[in-house]
């Protein structure tokens, strides 16, 4: 092992262990002017110094947190939804146990935008409500994830209406002085109880010389069913037993009333990151991540309300494989000072069967979508135009191009026989493009005011075939798009600023939107060839202090105005396709619709961090949205039949919060308390009354207390412990399938060299 | 006609990427990417293939059956039966009810989108798939192709699969929450998923299989009509905490047409006897009249009358089937008739201990003679149903 491992030409200080996670969380810099290097927008290579530590995003001007490796070591999240459940203004929604789908700002799946090591997750079949795709991002992988709370559409493109978050991988490990081959060897076991999961990493660091290094890892996971705490029933009710009338429909429990019929699953991942620093400042990246996912039920559908106990809606296969190329450069030329070039590939696949065993019926279902993209973000020097005002500016382009391929059949066990459905969920064939180029301006007047203006234009288009034996129309659709926005960042005194954003975001509709025929939470839901894009504005004002040493806090307000909002709205039987059986015998059907006036979400976040002496710390945050728009449905005929006009937008978050207590010592042992809550959401959607997932009447409040401990020994060892729901509380997420693991430990033990 | 396709277990987990109906080759049109890129093959759940033949269906159908149950279809009508004095009558003024929303002889839906409206249009097309009550032999093909429509998602598999009998006590647990072994104990109670739909796969699985094609095609159409039966009966029940399923209720007797052109078992039964389909279409107002006059809008507070309403429905019901398997058993020693006589018989048999017991053992005996159908004397048949269930 070297002596020194630190900063390379052109790479990061950032390592597969960073050495962030080596020391006590020190005391954050003072930094009111955080430099534009160092930004998420476009710089490539993010500096990170050891020993500091920010709830701070790397956006600059933008509500949003960050969640690094050691928080993520401590909180031993299951996943990397669940990685954000501390986060303000993140709230974790649940449709499986290996499923989660953040929510941010009370949008979710098409509205929030995904990415890895700034590559869009996102495609093309991202749905209208919550999704399992960041679920497939394997935290171990991870060096953090950073959230970027609303609209963010001018750098981001499509789909960043209402927040954007980033995984960022690990990097190899640089030590400079050393000379040869280095190798850094990684494993790493975790249990977790209420679950009966075990699962390991093994992970090997190598350094070919100081300009090329090799991270590689391989991982497992294998879970069970999950233990609750118990059944979740309507608001209000007293007797909340697995048998009462009041509990929500799902899941199903075992005897003992607890365990989650439904839950568990198989992973598999893999990854390699190969880094060359060929020369300094520059750097090029070649990197894989796989992800494998075997066996995960649909909790809701395993089985679905009323149905046998055996009738189970299983994800087979849930993989995704994602490999890129990236250039990054922070020493280029004035006119492009930071560049960051990626070209990707990404294939996201799905392989599903309900299984339905009393009958011998197997319903499957085959999605792939296959994903091309490219991205270029630079960003000039800052020009000093005067000793007063500095300048600089971002620009870029993107285009991601995806293929599909969608199958669907019934398969008779009993008889071994395949019957091929027409079409798939989607249409076999279909295509999807979307790109845009975008400027963003960033200038600094007196070092107390930054003003941020930015647009992009871009375009997208679907094509997708008919399939005229289930009365699916062709779709062949483009749509330009146009994002902008303005920032103002007043530092009102040294540590105290003042921000405010106004940001124009859109989505066009995607191939889920235009050709998609599925069984969703609320109910059928079919196709819209007609529909158009979606926009959101977004005003927010926010307050940041920074206290040296002591305070890092943030307060938010925000307005989010969704413009020809994509929303579910009901139909009746004879609106359904033909040849679609399925949607006339469901009990209620939707069709995605552009509302015709606009909706509104507005909310608050707060949050802050301060740190006490002899290693204490305390953080707590706040969030609260509240989202209404016009009612979908048309008015009834009978103006004397009852009808609201304006209606809760679907599955908004309640009021909900965080409460952390820490101490770290100096010598390797932490001890920390979390407390999660959320109150009562009552305000439902039309389509959140049908939707099992919720209980009749809306969600109940929880609080839920973790408590944790662990030892770290410099980089080469690590024990986490994590006691989950101390207080064995039956809670859910609203809008979630699953009840959180009631009690219960999670023990993680990692070693390496 | 759909195609089908056989598979080996392994190969069909992934009939995913490039199935493309009416063709199934071997193929691997994408490789684990990760191989391909940067060698981590090693990493299993590389996509699985797809499958790797396909067959047709063989067998020789499409002749014609010996006879058609349904050829000389005549009604049979009693024409001293009337409603009892506490029955609902339409637009009666001196049956005892109040005024309500079915005195216009009319059905009106508590939603107009009734789900269980497409369970009956799947009926009516397996019933011209297989042929029901004709002399058609159907063809794997077509067994098939109604399997399909039988098990759509939320379609008729779906509640068969769920199906109680609100005419005996509950189980000590939902039928849908037990295992195979809880279900055996219950099986009166829990008819769907213990009889009818074991019953159901059995004649489907061996219908695709070529096997007895007109047996198992009357088989369906027995378990099918038993279902429906059943059906219309649970939902008048369950209408008194949710008012929707009377809709469901009326849909699965009518299809959700009106009273002269209802599909599924009202066409059966309209096409034996208008009078006793009328008195069914009665009984349904009936209950659709209870939850006008018993607060519409949330749950029932009046079991006295609901029970008046659910009675008049189940009395019309079982003498429609008994008027089945009457019209069946004559026409004797027709193959499709034996298997809906010995199907349907079995679901009157509650009813008829209740009525008349010895009656009952005669009907019993006469359906289990252990030379089978030949050895039915179909007079006592035809006296005894008449006995038990004369008027509806």
């Amino acid at each position: 092992v070297p002596a020194r491992e630190t900063a390379a030409p052109g790479a990061a200080e950032t390592t597969s262990r960073p050495a962030t996670e080596q020391a006590p969380p020190a005391r954050p810099p003072k930094s009111p002017a955080r430099t534009r290097e160092a930004t998420l927008d476009e710089t490539p290579v993010e500096v990170e110094v050891a020993g500091r530590r920010t709830d701070r995003p790397s956006a600059a001007g933008r509500a949003g947190s960050k969640v690094e490796r050691r928080e993520i070591d401590e909180r031993l999240s299951r996943s990397a939804p669940d990685a954000l459940r501390y986060e303000p203004g993140v709230y974790v929604q649940q449709t499986g146990h290996g499923q989660g789908s953040p929510f941010v700002r009370g949008q979710t799946g098409q509205r929030v935008l995904l990415l890895f090591d700034g590559i869009r997750l996102n495609n093309s079949t991202y749905r209208q409500g919550p999704n399992q795709y960041f679920f497939t991002v394997d935290t171990h992988t991870l060096r953090s994830i950073e959230v970027t709370r609303g609209g963010a559409s001018t750098l981001y493109g499509a789909d960043a209406m209402a927040g954007v978050i980033d995984a960022r991988p690990l990097e190899p490990r640089l030590s400079l002085d050393a000379e040869g081959v280095v190798l850094h060897p990684r494993a790493a076991v975790e249990a977790s109880s209420a679950d009966e999961g075990i699962g390991y990493r093994t992970q090997l660091d190598l350094q070919l010389e100081p300009r090329l290094q090799l991270l590689g890892g391989i991982g497992g996971r294998k879970v069970a069913l999950l233990e609750s705490g118990g059944a979740v029933c309507s608001p209000g009710t007293e007797d909340c037993t697995p048998s009462s009338p009041e509990v929500a429909r799902v899941p199903r429990f075992e005897g003992d009333g607890r365990t989650e019929i439904g839950t568990g699953f198989r992973e598999l991942t893999a990854d390699g990151r190969l880094s060359y620093s060929f020369a300094p400042g520059q750097r090029l990246v070649a990197a894989t991540y796989l992800y494998r996912q075997f066996d995960a039920p649909r909790t809701d559908q395993c089985p679905p309300p009323f149905a046998s106990l055996r009738e189970c809606l299983v994800y087979d296969e849930q993989f995704r494989t994602l490999a890129y190329l990236g250039y990054t450069s922070l020493q280029g030329p004035r006119w492009a000072r930071s560049v960051q070039t990626t070209v990707s590939f990404q294939r996201q696949h799905e392989l599903r069967t309900r299984h339905r065993p009393q009958s011998f019926i197997d319903n499957g279902g085959s999605d792939q979508v296959t994903t091309v993209g490219t991205l270029a973000r630079l960003r000039t020097d800052t020009l000093e135009l005067s000793p007063w005002l500095g300048a600089s500016l971002g620009y870029g382009a993107d285009l991601y191009a995806d293929t599909l391929d969608s199958a669907a059949w019934t398969d008779f066990t009993d008889n071994d026989v395949l019957v091929p459905a027409t079409r798939g969920q989607y249409l076999d064939g279909s295509s999807y493009q979307q790109g845009g180029a975008y400027l963003d301006l960033e200038s600094r007047w007196f070092e107390r005011v930054a003003v941020r203006l930015g647009g992009r234009l871009g375009w997208a288009r679907a094509v997708a075939p008919e399939d005229p034996a289930s009365g699916t129309l062709a779709v062949d659709a483009a749509w330009p798009t146009v994002a902008a926005h303005a920032g103002l960042e007043v530092t009102i005194i040294p540590g105290l600023s003042l921000l405010g954003n106004v940001d124009r975001s859109f989505r066009a509709p995607n191939l889920d939107d235009l050709t998609s025929r599925q069984q969703a939470g609320p109910g059928f839901q079919v196709e819209n060839a007609a529909l158009g894009p979606e926009t959101s504005a977004t005003f927010e004002a926010g307050l940041r202090a920074d206290v040296e040493q002591v305070l890092e806090a943030d307060a938010w307000i925000y307005r989010s105005v969704l413009y020809d909002a994509i929303v579910r709205s009901v139909i009746g039987i004879g609106d359904c396709p033909p040849a679609t059986p399925s949607c006339a015998a469901s009990w209620s059907r939707y069709k995605l619709v552009n509302l015709g006036d606009a909706a509104t979400i507005d909310g608050f976040e707060l949050s802050a961090r301060g740190w006490l002496p002899l290693g204490f710390s305390l953080r707590a945050t706040l969030a609260y949205a509240y989202g209404e728009g016009p009612n979908p449905q048309a008015p009834p005929v009978d103006p004397a039949a009852p009808y609201e006009p304006t209606v809760p937008l679907s599955r908004i978050p309640p009021l909900n919060g965080t409460a952390e207590a820490r101490w770290d010592s100096t010598f390797g042992p932490y001890l920390g308390a979390g407390v999660r809550w959320a109150a009562t959401q009552s305000r439902l959607a039309i389509s959140d009354r049908s939707d099992a997932r919720i209980p009749l009447g809306g969600t109940p409040g929880f609080a839920v207390l973790d408590l944790r401990a662990g030892y770290r020994y410099q980089d080469n060892v690590l024990v986490s412990l994590l006691l989950e729901n101390v207080l064995d509380t039956a809670y859910r997420y609203h809008g979630s399938s699953i009840n959180g693991p009631g009690r219960g430990l999670i023990v993680h033990v990692e070693g390496g060299l | 006609m759909q195609p089908r396709v056989k598979a080996a277990r392994s190969a069909r987990l992934a009939y995913a990427r490039s199935v493309r109906p009416y063709a199934a080759v071997t193929h691997a049109r994408m490789p684990c990417l990760a191989v391909a890129i940067l060698a981590l093959g090693m990493v299993a759940g590389c996509e699985s293939s797809g499958p790797e033949t396909t067959v047709g269906v063989g067998g020789a159908c499409g002749s014609v059956a010996a006879c058609a149950p349904d050829a000389d279809l005549t009604q049979t009508d009693n024409a001293s039966c009337q409603p009892l004095v506490d029955d609902y009558v339409p637009g009666s003024a001196t049956d005892g009810w109040d005024a309500c929303i079915s005195d216009d002889g009319l059905y009106h839906p508590f939603d107009p989108n009734i789900s269980s409206v497409a369970r009956v249009g799947a009926f009516e097309e397996i019933a011209t798939l297989l042929g029901f009550g004709q002399s058609k032999v159907p063809c794997p093909q077509d067994f098939l192709d109604a399997r399909v429509a039988y098990s759509t998602a939320e379609g008729v598999e779906s509640r068969v699969s769920r199906r109680e009998d609100e005419h005996y006590p509950a189980a000590p647990a939902a039928c849908n929450a037990m295992t195979p072994a809880e279900l055996a104990q219950y099986p009166e109670r829990c008819v769907g998923p213990a009889q009818i739909q074991p019953l159901l796969n059995e004649a489907f699985q061996q219908g695709i299989d070529g096997i007895d094609p007109v047996r198992n095609a009357a088989r369906i159409e027995a378990g099918l009509l038993w279902f429906f039966y059943l059906s219309s009966y649970k939902e008048a029940i369950t209408c008194t905490t949710t008012p929707a399923d009377c809709d469901s209720c009326y849909a699965y007797y009518t299809g959700g047409e009106p009273e002269t052109a209802g599909l599924g078992l009202s066409r059966y039964l309209r096409d034996r006897s208008a009078q006793a389909h009328g008195r069914v279409w009665d009984g349904i107002l009936a209950v659709r009249c209870w939850r006008d006059l018993d607060n519409p809008t949330g749950a029932a507070t009046n079991p006295a009358l609901r029970d008046l309403a659910t009675a008049q429905l189940d009395r019309a019901l079982l003498r429609g089937v008994a008027l089945i398997v009457r019209q069946r058993v004559q026409t004797l020693p027709c193959d499709q008739a034996w298997e809906t006589v010995q199907i349907l018989a079995k679901v009157l048999d509650r009813e008829a201990e209740a009525r008349d017991p010895t009656v009952a053992a005669v009907l019993r005996t006469e359906l289990a003679a252990p030379n089978g159908q030949a050895g039915v004397t179909v007079s006592a048949v035809v006296d005894a149903l008449d006995s038990l269930f004369p008027c509806p």
